[in-house]
């Protein structure tokens, strides 16, 4: 689904990442941990296209399509998501207005008949009670004055309606509080599909309690420095990044 | 109707102080006291012409397109009910005026309504002359004054609730004068809407005047959309006289004109009065928008309300100037001025100047001005989201301008939320064409 080659990156006249590979299959979820700074953002923006990132060598390939290529919005239509660390305010958008919106959007860009308001907002009402947002909430503009729990719970619903075959949750449990944790890991556990891969980027353990992954990761000053099972993300946790990142 | 002969006159200022000068000779036949009104306005309008950029009021509003222009073009007559925007197709009592001048056979009046022709209006009363009110510095109205043909004169008696909103429309397609007097007497409760446009590309210079008192109690919901032709030159000088526990709801779209000021001076000479002055403007291309508003608070606790939003795009000019002033007396005065520009485009501008100027000490006002730009944060989380750029950047533009259009209050005759959703539809559109000229 996704083989990144010798990726390097550079922002603002930095390199960031500097030479990474890595490779996804469908149903597989990959754990990315490491400690602050050492470009694990940097590449969820990669994979989502945020302007302001230069590739200075290597590939992105998602379904064998040079990913780099395309426009954010046309990855999240070819089922890219990105789950954000910090998801952005949006004042004088209706949560709900903004689902629509994007449900559609995508739809429409692979050629699929749109729904209609209530088709839209039986879908979301679904997903949102799992995942205890009310009807409130979603009246309310996107992340607008929402706590750091109902923003990450509001980033799962999206990713509930949306579907995606790959999505990468960036930091998915910062500013969350034991029971958010849970109820943000069980959300994205119950979206696990054979089809659909996930990359969880995070800098604890604690995260992987709940969402158990096939793989670690760990990820310092731009390298991959060492790759394994989810024993991985205990030794971590219980050692420190310091030997890893030093090793 | 006012019409120049190009080999007469070398330019617009020329032309309109000759034409106020000639205006003297040919009163004869006016009533002594509409003469009085209009010699004082002739004699101002003689003395200084047209403002210049050293003038204070005007200093970011360059009047060089006036000077310029120098004739009318003659269009095709085009229909003017064939008319789009916010207010088409809403149930309303229509009066038409084509270049200022009321189209009887084509408006639908309201039966038992005082709503007609000002210039019939001041042919049958002389006194109604005295209700015209003139203003230090502006020359436009003075203009107005002096060149005075007709509009629309509106005389709602007390206690009076209109049932379905009156709308003024206004269609262009050469130069006008036109005066408009509206006169709500106590506790009356009137919704007035106002359409001014023009056939696509006209040029014309339209110098529009209301008068707008309000006696005591009274309600008056009042919307506007200014959609003139691209090409045109549209100034409207609002002049409101709010009387104790009285409720005026203002709201300006302003999409039109290559040059437009619309200027409301608000004197809230009444306690307990709620006045609420809000807009929108989308500029794009060369065009200029000016807004300027001068809330003069002479009564004590009365709250005013200002709340406009623009957006910017292609070489366009935004200006605002807002004056709140709280004389002493006017102690318990409530009054916020918020004012946000949004820049689209790298080569727009936009000036705004807030004022306070307060005598009495206890008050509470608050104002604001900001200029900024598009969340390019905002705008990348949509994309991620999958909405395509452009639709994007049209949906946070919108939701930025809808800070504005939701503090339309609506009427007993029209609903708050129809307004609102007719304005949001004409803004979406405007968004919509914006974005397609861009991905051209």
């Amino acid at each position: 689904m996704l083989e990144i080659k010798n990726l390097h990156v550079s922002a603002g006249g930095q390199e960031i990442l500097r030479g990474i590979d890595l490779v996804v299959k469908a149903g597989e979820v990959h754990a990315i941990m490491g400690p602050n700074g050492s470009g694990k953002s940097t590449l969820s923006y990669i994979l989502a296209g945020r302007p302001g990132y230069e590739i200075t060598r290597g590939s992105v390939h998602y379904f064998g399509e040079d990913l780099t290529a395309l426009l954010p919005e046309t990855r999240a239509a070819k089922g890219i998501f990105l789950g954000f660390q910090y998801p952005v305010e949006i004042p004088g958008v209706a949560t709900m207005t903004f689902l629509k919106h994007a449900i559609n959007a995508q739809r429409k860009s692979r050629g699929e008949d749109e729904l209609d308001a209530m088709g839209v907002m039986k879908l979301v009402q679904r997903e949102a009670g799992k995942l205890k947002i009310s009807a409130d909430m979603l009246k309310r503009p996107v992340n607008a004055g929402f706590s750091g729990g109902e923003k990450k719970r509001c980033e799962i619903l999206q990713m509930a309606v949306l579907q995606p075959l790959l999505a990468v949750l960036d930091e998915t449990d910062s500013g969350l509080d034991v029971d958010a944790l849970r109820l943000v890991g069980d959300g994205v556990t119950g979206l696990r599909a054979p089809d659909r891969a996930m990359i969880v980027i995070t800098h604890y353990q604690r995260l992987l309690d709940h969402i158990v992954p096939d793989f670690v990761h760990v990820l310092a000053k731009g390298k991959i420095t060492r790759s394994g099972g989810k024993e991985l993300a205990l030794e971590l946790d219980r050692e420190g990044y310091g030997e890893v990142v030093n090793g | 109707m006012v019409k120049w002969s190009m080999a007469e006159i070398a330019t617009l200022e020329h032309a309109l102080l000759s034409e106020v000068k000639a205006q003297e000779a040919g009163m004869a036949s006016v009533s002594p006291r509409l003469r009085a009104v209009r010699q004082n306005a002739i004699r101002r309008f003689s003395k200084t012409g047209l403002p210049t950029r050293k003038d204070e009021a005007w200093r970011w509003t360059d009047l060089s397109l006036l000077r310029e222009q120098s004739r009318t073009v003659a269009e095709p007559p085009v229909d003017p009910k064939s008319m789009d925007g916010p207010f088409a197709g809403l149930e309303a009592w229509r009066m038409i005026f084509v270049n200022g001048v009321l189209q009887g056979e084509a408006s639908d009046l309201p039966p038992g309504l005082c709503a007609q022709s000002l210039r019939a209006a001041l042919q049958d009363d002389a006194a109604i002359a005295d209700r015209l009110r003139d203003s230090a510095d502006a020359p436009f109205l003075a203009l107005n004054t002096a060149l005075l043909n007709d509009g629309a004169y509106i005389c709602v008696a007390a206690d009076t609730r209109v049932s379905k909103p009156l709308h003024l429309v206004f269609f262009n397609t050469g130069n006008a004068q036109i005066r408009n007097l509206v006169v709500l007497e106590p506790h009356a409760n009137v919704t007035l809407l106002e359409s001014h446009y023009g056939p696509a590309g006209a040029e014309y210079f339209v110098n529009n005047a209301s008068d707008v008192q309000l006696g005591e109690g009274a309600r008056l919901a009042h919307y506007r959309d200014q959609a003139e032709s691209q090409n045109a030159l549209h100034f409207h000088f609002l002049n409101a006289r709010l009387d104790a526990h009285t409720h005026y709801d203002g709201f300006t779209l302003t999409r039109g004109a290559r040059l437009s000021r619309f200027e409301a001076h608000v004197e809230i000479a009444g306690s307990d009065a709620l006045c609420s002055l809000n807009g929108v403007s989308m500029l794009n291309g060369s065009q200029t928008g000016d807004t300027t508003c001068v809330m003069n608070h002479l009564a004590p606790a009365s709250r005013s309300h200002q709340m406009f939003r623009t957006v910017l795009d292609g070489k366009s000019q935004g200006i605002f100037q807002g004056l709140i002033r709280v004389a002493k007396p006017a102690q318990r005065t409530g009054a916020t001025q918020q004012i946000k520009a949004m820049l689209l485009s790298p080569h727009a501008v936009q000036n705004s100047k807030p004022e306070l100027e307060i005598l009495a000490d206890d008050v509470k006002c608050a104002h604001g001005a900001s200029v900024g730009q598009l969340d390019e944060a905002a705008l990348f989380y949509l994309r991620a989201r999958g909405i395509a750029e452009a639709q994007a950047r049209a949906l946070l533009t919108g939701a930025f301008l809808d800070d504005a259009v939701a503090q339309i209050q609506g009427s007993d005759a029209l609903d708050a939320g129809q307004v609102q959703l007719n304005m949001r539809d004409t803004i979406s559109t405007w968004l919509a064409q914006k974005s397609v000229i861009e991905n051209v």
